[in-house]
């Protein structure tokens, strides 16, 4: 049995396929340092190569490959990268450690539905049996390429060996190990109900895949939403401040930042789609500095105020994070009573509502799609 | 006589399927409220500050009903109408017998008010008014009247009600503000909430066993204040206090 440990090398790898040799050894550049990687045309991968990586990243389109290909059967041509991936996942011996699969394209929006016309990764990822869909625009990407792929090839080498489903303690330090939860945070203990709240892949599904699933769910789940965990933007609608003022706070407000600092997530895929924030500590932390009027609006903006000037207070009686007709969320927070409450197929029953603003939806076809509606007569 | 003892786990079940089980009825602001409530209630449970503290649905931001066009009555006739609840609840943790661990229960220390409030909805011709308000309370050990009551009005001078007028104390067997929440949607929503409830979801089963065992207390108690020797029964019931331990799960 092959086997990959974690001691024989010293930094996560990925293997780039790509159509073009020469492109795939450019994308090795953007690792070099960071990274151990290898690039391969589909036709030169091997079984070993697959075994060694944490990560495959595979171009979308193969033209260049499949014009040269000789073989004539359909079942024998994998017609773009998503099928390839499916290929070479299935020379994966379920007994290795994990590898990751994910796509890279500039074209994204062909694997999109109709609506919403910018493409979203983890959907694309979720409904093509993926890890992600990395995209060669830049700003379809939420964070840097480069980072992206380094902190997804780590998550996958962090994973454990074997996944200790059969022991539960075990089982539990590790998930808390890979989600950077301290467990002496006094709100520790609240954080993982509501971790629990949010139904982790930790039995079956984590054994079956090597703790793969664990990382899907994150990545897929987790992370794109309002759960356990909150981006910048709901941070600052829970604090009733601009998202703006607190980006900016958090970049240049030591003291901001070192309030905050306990509560910023740094598990795996830490920054991966931006900061997260452990919600059940931001709680915490504002039940203590408000005596106990977390909610109440004269209480938290007078600990914002404390905290820092140079947050800009809104006054909303109930913000909330608003989509665009990208299902983008937009950085200008808006009031519940001028918003609509949307639900998207990937939203899950788990998280927060998602909103969009009552103009845009008005405005907007596949938005008004996706509204709730409330007011219909039950028979 | 200290206050009601309430579970924390309880309350938070039902939270969550009243917020699950009022969903349809309700405006989608009410959504924040439940989540603030739950998140009140692990505050309380797992923050170790032994003081008074407010278990509330703010008045600013209130849980609101959607329109009831006539529902509220059989023939389904009447102008639009939408219903307001907000509440608050004076509380403290009962500190764990190991202290680190996170509180299970907390006490009623002094105010437990639901405040409802019925809006005419905006016409053509005319605007938006609020029409109707009453309150569920708790009493404490010095208040007068039945310990679970419901008084119209009273938040001001105003006639008819006025505050310095604190009667009457109707009689209430709605404990939580959840429950008057249930009361208000099958007020307002006569029918369609008697046909929304008999679906046996989750959500209902749950709620109905934490009211099942609530109610079955609270009337048990009732009954047995009444069953007097001497005296008027109805005297006696006004004059009861229960035990703070009345709704403590076994």
């Amino acid at each position: 049995m092959a086997s990959r440990r974690k001691s024989a090398r010293t930094s996560a790898g990925i293997l780039i396929v790509d159509d073009s040799l020469e492109d795939a050894q450019s994308k090795q550049g953007l690792f070099r340092g960071r990274l151990s990687t290898v690039a391969k045309t589909p036709d030169d991968v091997t079984v070993q190569d697959l075994k060694s990586a944490d990560l495959v990243l595979i171009d979308f389109v193969l033209d260049g490959w499949l014009e040269q290909l000789a073989i004539a059967t359909i079942a024998n041509v994998p017609k773009d990268g998503r099928a390839l991936a499916a290929v070479l996942r299935s020379q994966c011996d379920p007994v290795w450690p994990p590898t990751a699969f994910a796509l890279h394209s500039a074209r994204l929006n062909q694997l999109a539905g109709a609506f919403p016309t910018r493409p979203r990764p983890h959907v694309i990822a979720r409904t093509n049996n993926l890890e992600w869909a990395f995209s060669k625009l830049a700003a379809e990407n939420s964070q840097p390429f480069d980072e992206q792929v380094i902190q997804l090839a780590a998550a996958v080498a962090e994973l454990p060996r074997s996944w200790p489903a059969s022991d539960e303690k075990k089982m539990r330090r590790t998930v808390g190990q890979l989600l950077g939860l301290e467990p002496k945070a006094g709100w520790a203990d609240r954080a993982w109900r509501t971790i629990d709240d949010c139904h982790p892949p930790l039995h079956e599904f984590a054994t079956a895949t090597h703790g793969l699933a664990f990382l899907r769910w994150l990545l897929h789940q987790i992370l794109p939403f309002p759960t356990f965990l909150w981006d910048t933007r709901q941070l600052a609608a829970r604090l009733r401040v601009t998202p703006h003022s607190l980006r900016a706070a958090l970049n240049d407000d030591q003291k901001v930042r070192r309030a905050l600092r306990p509560f910023r997530y740094s598990g795996v895929l830490g920054s991966f789609l931006g900061d997260r924030w452990w919600r059940s500590g931001i709680e915490d932390f504002l039940w203590q500095k408000t005596a106990a009027k977390s909610f109440a609006r004269d209480a938290l903006r007078d600990f914002v105020v404390k905290l820092s000037a140079s947050l800009q207070i809104i006054d909303l009686a109930q913000p909330v994070v608003v989509f665009d007709e990208h299902l983008q969320a937009k950085d200008v927070l808006v009031d519940v009573s001028e918003a609509v409450q949307l639900m998207p197929d990937d939203w899950p029953a788990f998280a927060d509502p998602a909103w969009a603003s009552r103009s845009d939806v008005t405005d907007d076809e596949g938005l008004r799609s996706l509204a709730v509606r409330r007011d219909d007569a039950e028979a | 006589m200290p206050g009601l003892i309430f579970s924390i786990k309880e309350l938070l079940d039902e939270v969550n399927s009243a917020a699950a089980m009022t969903n349809d009825f309700l405006d989608e602001s009410s959504q924040d409220a439940f989540s603030e409530l739950r998140t009140q209630l692990e505050n309380i449970r797992y923050q170790h500050i032994d003081k008074t503290v407010e278990w509330t649905v703010s008045q600013a931001r209130p849980i609101k009903t959607i329109p009831s066009t006539g529902e509220y009555e059989a023939s389904s006739k009447g102008y639009s109408v939408y219903g307001t609840l907000s509440s608050v609840w004076e509380v403290r943790r009962i500190k764990p017998t190991k202290k680190k661990d996170p509180a299970k229960q907390f006490q009623l220390t002094g105010k437990a008010s639901t405040v409802v409030k019925i809006f005419r909805s905006r016409t053509d011709d005319l605007p938006e008014a609020e029409i109707a308000m009453w309150r569920m309370e708790v009493g404490d050990d010095a208040s007068p009247g039945c310990h679970f009551h419901v008084q119209v009005l009273g938040h001001d001078e105003a006639v008819p009600f006025p505050k310095s007028l604190p009667v009457p104390r109707l009689p209430s067997v709605m404990a939580t503000p959840l429950a008057v929440l249930e009361f208000l949607i099958g007020e307002l929503f006569q029918e369609r909430w008697r046909k929304h409830v008999n679906a046996d979801t989750h959500a209902t089963q749950r709620w109905r066993s934490i009211q099942r065992d609530r109610l079955t207390k609270l009337l048990h108690w009732q009954k047995t204040q009444v069953d007097v020797k001497d005296g008027s029964p109805w005297s006696a019931l006004k004059m009861a206090k229960p035990d703070p331990e009345l709704f403590a799960l076994v």
